[in-house]
């Protein structure tokens, strides 16, 4: 009696609830950066929500009831890969039940491994090295040219997954592409201004970002991949800033940022600022353009 | 094939999976992963009655899992654990089922044998709990453990704009909770569902569920639970934040020829994460049995109930340490209040994959 009680409020209340969108692709992302491209690829030919917030780590989300109810009305998710979201993706995945949204499908897209990756581990790798990505730094969406390439993968994907509209998703394609060359080339002179070329960072997040515009980390506050800063570590910083001439932290503002402090307490002149790795991270910061420009900025201002 | 053969097969499938070089490997295109999780766990007593009674320190359980996809639209689990039982080693296989969500849309099941999907804790393995040992209402109704049997298990995810999930099942049921003999025939096998709903107050996550179970065993005995369950977290940062989790649960035990037999029970865990490292919960815990009569016929007032804080911390999710406090109270009208306090201290690890946990 029970059981048949349950089911029939179930029936009831998914005839009552239902309400799938018709017309427009649902698109689901990671990370609010392939958010934004999304939307700019798609415009209103697709209905596009990420599953991370800006202000959340996308290496450790919960594999929320939501978001399985999201995958299983999707058309396309878009992913980073190189196991990004190998904590929680999984369990999304095959919990939405969905197939054409499935690993191999149509319907699912990781942008990362057709692009050039950085910082690939070479050897063997164990868990004692901390989190580290076999396939690579997974933060590809942190460089502007990157990006772009994100940009015609998923505008070739939307145009398979809607052919008569494939035009205007190549063109928006294209003009994000124009304007990212344009853009980079500003920032990379505007960065080349300040004169710095090494900062410390709390993870590899930067990695990226910083290859692009000639710059490098001379040290992690992380001292393995994922471990939180230790005072051996912290120590280590300071010696090792300090002998690089090191005058910037940047340190993302997902994680805190007391050990830069410290750090910046025994380093001449260091400057700790917190950036956004994130459209949506920061107040706003609502484009790709705007969060590159507040990069930008936060090492026009160390230099002042 | 008897129970203790299949035991003896397992284990030989899983040494002879677990020293194969060629299907360890990682990238040999099977997909096969390995996880192996050691709970290792100390009781301390401290009430003064029963000071040693309960002292005891080793590894209360060992689990090998074994998962992968076996083609392009199934997936297998082997898992099998070993614990100490009366200063025995006991084998068993905790799941060893074939599933596929890839089918028929929204619809995901599984056949073999698994843990039943009803109410909280009985969906995750031990050494995941967020504490040490199981509270009073489920070590009752589920043992210290959890359920887990042969059958089947459908899950289907309901098309509607909320998130709706009703899960059912039907098992073997020759025997219920722990047991290591083969049972009976039932006269009615076990059957159970759950309904459970999510919502996001406040772009939090609260997740229920409402399950029943029923079993009518080989004697006629007819066990019937009803239970709710509801998690909140809220997770701002790479670890939840607060973690609120409670289950109730009633349960009716009923002969044709006597009366009933009714108990009820509830536990309410709150956990706040410091950091990404150390968390402290506080647990506790309720249980009565209702139907409990004198020999007039007249109720008896009774409860258990029990306070829990732990602490936890963790270097990752692969290594976790706890220490807990355990204070429990029977009470029984007319009678002396029965309390006891120990120490749990609690160790586990995790060898290899660790597959994503459910919300």
């Amino acid at each position: 009696m029970t059981f048949k009680f349950l089911i029939s409020v179930s029936l009831l209340a998914s005839l009552v609830f239902s309400n799938k969108g018709f017309g427009a692709l649902q698109v689901m992302t990671t990370t609010e950066n392939l958010k934004a491209v999304v939307q700019e690829i798609g415009g209103a030919k697709v209905e596009v929500d990420s599953f991370s917030k800006g202000s959340q780590d996308p290496h450790f989300l919960e594999a929320k009831p939501s978001f399985i109810l999201k995958t299983h009305r999707a058309d396309l998710i878009v992913a980073i890969g190189l196991d990004l979201e190998v904590a929680w993706l999984p369990k999304v995945l095959s919990g939405g039940r969905n197939v054409k949204v499935m690993k191999g499908k149509t319907g699912y897209l990781e942008v990362g491994p057709a692009l050039p990756v950085l910082e690939v581990p070479t050897g063997t790798i164990t868990r004692a090295d901390g989190d580290v990505h076999p396939d690579g730094n997974p933060h590809v969406d942190l460089d502007p040219i990157r990006l772009s390439l994100i940009g015609e993968q998923i505008s070739q994907r939307l145009g398979v997954l809607d052919p008569k509209n494939k035009e205007f998703f190549e063109k928006n394609s294209q003009a994000l592409k124009k304007r990212m060359e344009l853009k980079t080339e500003e920032w990379g002179k505007r960065i080349a201004a300040t004169g710095i070329k090494k900062v410390v960072t709390y993870h590899k997040s930067l990695s990226y970002f910083l290859d692009r515009f000639g710059m490098k980390a001379a040290a992690i506050l992380e001292p393995l991949p994922g471990v939180p800063p230790t005072v051996t570590h912290i120590l280590s910083v300071i010696k090792q800033s300090s002998e690089a001439g090191v005058k910037l932290t940047l340190v993302e503002n997902i994680f805190d940022d007391s050990a830069a402090k410290r750090v910046a307490k025994e380093v001449s002149g260091m400057k700790v600022v917190k950036v956004p790795i994130s459209v949506g991270g920061q107040k706003g910061i609502n484009k790709v353009d705007e969060l590159f420009e507040a990069l930008v900025q936060a090492i026009e201002g160390a230099e002042k | 094939m008897n129970f203790f053969s299949t035991v003896l097969f397992v284990q030989l499938a899983a040494f002879f999976l677990l020293f194969s070089p060629r299907l360890m490997a990682a990238d040999d295109g099977s997909g096969l992963s390995t996880a192996i999780a050691a709970d290792i766990v100390g009781s301390f007593n401290l009430s003064e009655k029963e000071k040693g009674a309960r002292d005891s320190f080793g590894v209360r359980e060992t689990e090998i899992s074994f998962y992968a996809p076996i083609d392009h639209i199934f997936e297998g689990v082997l898992s099998i654990a070993a614990h100490q039982e009366g200063g025995q080693a006991v084998y068993e296989v905790h799941e060893a089922n074939i599933s596929s969500s890839k089918l028929v849309s929204g619809l995901s099941f599984k056949l073999g044998q698994y843990f039943l999907g009803v109410g909280r804790l009985n969906r995750f393995h031990r050494h995941d709990w967020p504490f040490v040992s199981a509270p009073k209402v489920f070590s009752e109704f589920f043992g210290s453990e959890g359920v887990f049997d042969s059958g089947g298990e459908v899950s289907y995810l309901l098309p509607s704009s909320i998130y709706l999930n009703i899960t059912a099942g039907v098992t073997n049921s020759w025997t219920y909770g722990h047991a290591h003999n083969e049972g009976k025939k039932p006269k009615v096998p076990l059957h159970y569902g759950r309904i459970s709903t999510f919502f996001e107050p406040l772009g939090h996550g609260f997740s229920s569920g409402l399950s029943f179970l029923s079993r009518t065993s080989a004697e006629g005995e007819k066990l019937q639970l009803l239970g709710f369950d509801g998690t909140l977290k809220i997770q701002e940062s790479s670890f939840p934040e607060l973690l609120v989790q409670l289950e109730a649960w009633h349960r009716e035990i009923s002969l044709e020829s006597s009366s009933k037999n009714t108990a009820a029970g509830a536990y309410l865990y709150s956990q706040y994460g410091f950091s990404k490292s150390l968390f402290a919960g506080l647990r506790l815990d309720y249980y009565s049995v209702l139907s409990l009569e004198d020999a007039n016929g007249n109720k008896i007032d009774n409860s258990d109930y029990a306070i829990v804080p732990t602490i936890t911390y963790k270097t990752s999710e692969f290594a976790s340490f706890r220490l807990g406090y355990n204070h429990e109270t029977s009470t029984q009208k007319n009678q002396d209040n029965l309390q006891k306090q120990y120490i749990e201290l609690q160790s586990t690890f995790i060898l290899g994959a660790h597959p994503a946990h459910d919300f």
